[in-house]
């Protein structure tokens, strides 16, 4: 999994949050419409899908793949949001994700993920608790439909050349209704960490292949779209230079079922006025990014250093995200 | 306050279980599988052997040993690439479809102008029709008789010194062309008749009767003829087919030329490494534990390499920088070089068979093909000298009398 921003269910009050942890709700107080598109805009990436699917497949072509970079990966997600005090709705026409593997040149082989994910998702929140104007707990969820659209299979070069792209590939749809809810316990102590717990996707029809899992060549994602419950500590420092936050996510496979402690993500961030440099790191994924944001228009910036096959990838992969949200 | 939080995460740390993200083996053949990537063969079987040690006899890790001998022999994508399809690398994925029709049509403009553009009836017509002729009663079976030639010799006797005497009787003949609306256009058949007469009688007074006699008994004899003359159509179909399917495999190589040109030399020392992974890969297809990918896989790729095998031996064989028309292919082949070949061909045909088991080419020409594989049965693994000098004997006359 990668993100544009850091470890962020502990961060109250930046116009993202709610998507990092719906308990943020109560401390967001913006109202309006918002379109946004994040993209992993990589030219590599986009160049060389497109150049396997719809341009002659040459040895120029396939030489470039397996010396340069024989593992590409594409993500593409675009809102539309309609906030206002009392709830959030966001509608997600795509959310794409295309994952393609190239392996065993003596007889190369084609190893492909593709998501196409549409859903509309209600958000809210509210505070339920104060004990002793120190320990705030809030509450949120969200309830959302979803249209997931996936594919994930291998063939060889030869099918490839003997077969059409559409007899190769063929989606399956899976439809459904599913929640996240979400605890968030801030407090105002120097030493007592922000506290989150998160449980995402509940209800999925959607599994974790384990086979696909844990092959080495078979890609599948991870903490995206299954049931899987997050955990976080978070603290943040408000300066008159700026307002530090640190946090720490963990996370667990269904409902607290699993750790996973090679998806433990640190993250920093650091802000002032309109501008805001972040950083996470996890034993797979690393990244750094700027952000700036203003009344009615932000853009984000994240340089990202990826291990998307974890442990079967021996370097890792460098990607930049681009966000960018426009505010009505 | 800070108590209660404080043992809420400490229960969920100890509670839950870890999650396993992959096991030794899952990890030794990534690292397999990342060796192969860099070509590094060599480290590709050392990890191979050390898995095999907890997995012996894993068709996985058979068929990655076979990948690790294909890039040892210098087999690659890009020597693969020319075999697969070779039409169809011009052109994008998504306009395969147009260079199909387009293939077509070439192909049969080269046969009817090679073949002829007359329209053959199909074989089932012609069958229906030798059924109705068979069930036609005699009595209405139609034909005429006709006299073509006819003729006297004289039967003479002899004297002492051979000189001819005196006539002792006269012979008549004569041929009978019968024809019948159930003969194909144009189509008769000949009926020879001989008889003897004395010398005072005439030939013509006694035609009538023979012919008449003739025409009593004709009718089953153009029943038969005219099924017969259905018959020799059918096989001249056939005929016709088995020629189409020469011309087009000529025509198929023809046009591939100019990529069999990119293809890399066969040297004896690399084919003798191909020879080993087509051992391994048959060895891993019947395996019991082999699942489908690795099935289709390992079908595939035999295929590829023993048509590597046969096709780069005719590559080194033929000088294709002569080759100008289909003919040349035959003209520029050099039979001694062929020959030398010859392990590598008899390999690759044998690899190339199996490859193609449960195919649709294997199940429309299965006699052609137990034929090949009983040839290639009884082949010896190695030609004699004598054998290489009768073959090159033949090549080069055959060559001699057509180039």
């Amino acid at each position: 999994m990668s993100s544009l921003g850091s470890a962020c269910s502990t961060t109250e009050g930046a116009e993202f949050s709610i998507k990092c942890n719906p308990a943020l709700f109560p401390y967001t107080d913006e109202e309006g419409i918002v379109l946004s598109v994040i993209g992993k805009s990589d030219g590599d990436s986009i160049d060389n899908g497109q150049d396997l699917i719809f341009d002659p497949i040459s040895e120029q072509l396939i030489r470039k793949l397996f010396q340069d970079k024989n593992y590409t990966s594409f993500t593409f997600n675009g809102d539309i949001e309609f906030k206002n005090s009392l709830f959030n709705l966001t509608y997600s026409p795509y959310y794409l994700l295309a994952d393609l593997y190239l392996f065993n040149p003596a007889f190369p082989e084609i190893s492909i993920h593709l998501v196409s994910r549409e859903t509309i998702r209600l958000t809210s929140g509210m505070e339920v608790f104060n004990f002793s104007n120190s320990f705030d707990l809030s509450f949120g969820s969200s309830i959302f439909y979803y249209e997931h659209s996936y594919e994930n299979t291998v063939f060889s070069l030869f099918d490839l050349s003997i077969k059409k792209p559409e007899e190769l590939i063929s989606f399956s749809t899976v439809y459904g209704v599913a929640a996240d809810i979400g605890f968030f316990l801030n407090n105002d102590s120097k030493f007592i960490p922000k506290l989150s717990l998160q449980v995402k996707n509940i209800n999925s029809d959607l599994r974790i292949n384990e086979s696909h899992a844990k092959s080495a060549f078979r890609q599948s994602s991870l903490f995206l779209f299954e049931t899987y419950s997050q955990l976080g500590f978070g603290k943040s420092f408000k300066t008159k230079w700026g307002r530090f936050d640190l946090g720490i996510e963990t996370y667990f496979t269904d409902i607290f079922k699993e750790v996973a402690p090679k998806q433990t993500q640190v993250g920093v961030s650091y802000q002032l006025g309109l501008f805001s440099v972040f950083s996470s790191l996890s034993k797979y994924y690393q990244n750094l990014g700027l952000r700036f944001s203003s009344k009615h228009f932000n853009v984000g910036v994240t340089y990202s250093r990826e291990k998307d096959l974890g442990s079967f990838q021996n370097q890792h992969d460098d990607s930049v995200y681009t966000g960018v949200e426009i505010s009505l | 306050m800070k108590s209660l939080i404080a043992l809420i995460l400490l229960s969920l740390l100890i509670s839950c279980g870890k999650k396993e993200e992959s096991t030794p083996t899952q990890n030794i053949q990534s690292e397999i599988i990342n060796a192969l990537n860099h070509d590094d063969y060599k480290r590709a079987l050392t990890l191979i052997e050390r898995a095999a040690i907890d997995l012996p006899n894993d068709p996985q890790l058979e068929y990655y040993k076979a990948q690790a001998y294909s890039i040892k022999a210098g087999i690659d994508i890009y020597s693969l690439f020319p075999l697969m399809k070779m039409k169809l690398f011009s052109v994008a994925i998504t306009e395969w479809d147009n260079v199909n029709k387009y293939s077509e049509r070439n192909n049969q403009s080269v046969n009817s102008t090679i073949s002829g553009t007359r329209e053959l009836s199909s074989k089932d017509d012609l069958n229906k029709r030798k059924e109705e002729i068979l069930k036609i009663p005699l009595d209405k079976v139609t034909f005429e008789v006709t006299m073509e030639h006819k003729g006297l010799y004289y039967n003479y006797m002899y004297d002492n010194d051979g000189n001819q005497t005196d006539v002792v009787s006269s012979s008549c003949y004569g041929s009978l062309k019968i024809t019948s609306d159930l003969f194909p256009k144009k189509k008769s058949i000949t009926q020879h008749i001989y008889f003897e007469i004395q010398a005072d009688e005439k030939c013509d007074d006694f035609y009538p009767k023979e012919i008449e006699a003739r025409e009593r008994n004709a009718h089953r004899i153009v029943r038969a003829e005219a099924a017969r003359f259905i018959d020799s159509r059918i096989k001249n179909i056939k005929d016709q087919q088995a020629a189409q399917k020469y011309i087009k495999a000529g025509f198929a190589l023809f046009e591939s030329v100019p990529i069999l040109r990119k293809l890399p030399t066969l040297v004896s020392s690399n084919a003798d490494i191909v020879h080993t992974a087509l051992k391994i890969l048959d060895k891993t297809s019947s395996s019991n534990k082999i699942d489908d990918r690795l099935q289709k896989n390992v079908g595939q790729q035999m295929g590829i390499l023993s048509s590597f095998l046969i096709i780069g031996s005719l590559k080194n064989a033929i000088d294709f920088d002569k080759v100008q028309e289909p003919h040349d292919i035959v003209c520029e082949l050099r039979p001694e070089i062929l020959l030398d070949y010859y392990p590598h061909v008899r390999v690759g045909m044998k690899y190339l068979i199996k490859s193609a088991e449960d195919s649709k080419f294997t199940e429309k020409n299965k006699e052609n093909i137990k034929k090949i594989q009983s040839i290639l049965d009884s082949a010896p693994n190695e030609l004699s000298d004598k054998q290489k000098a009768r073959i090159i004997d033949e090549i080069t006359e055959y060559t001699g009398d057509n180039c």
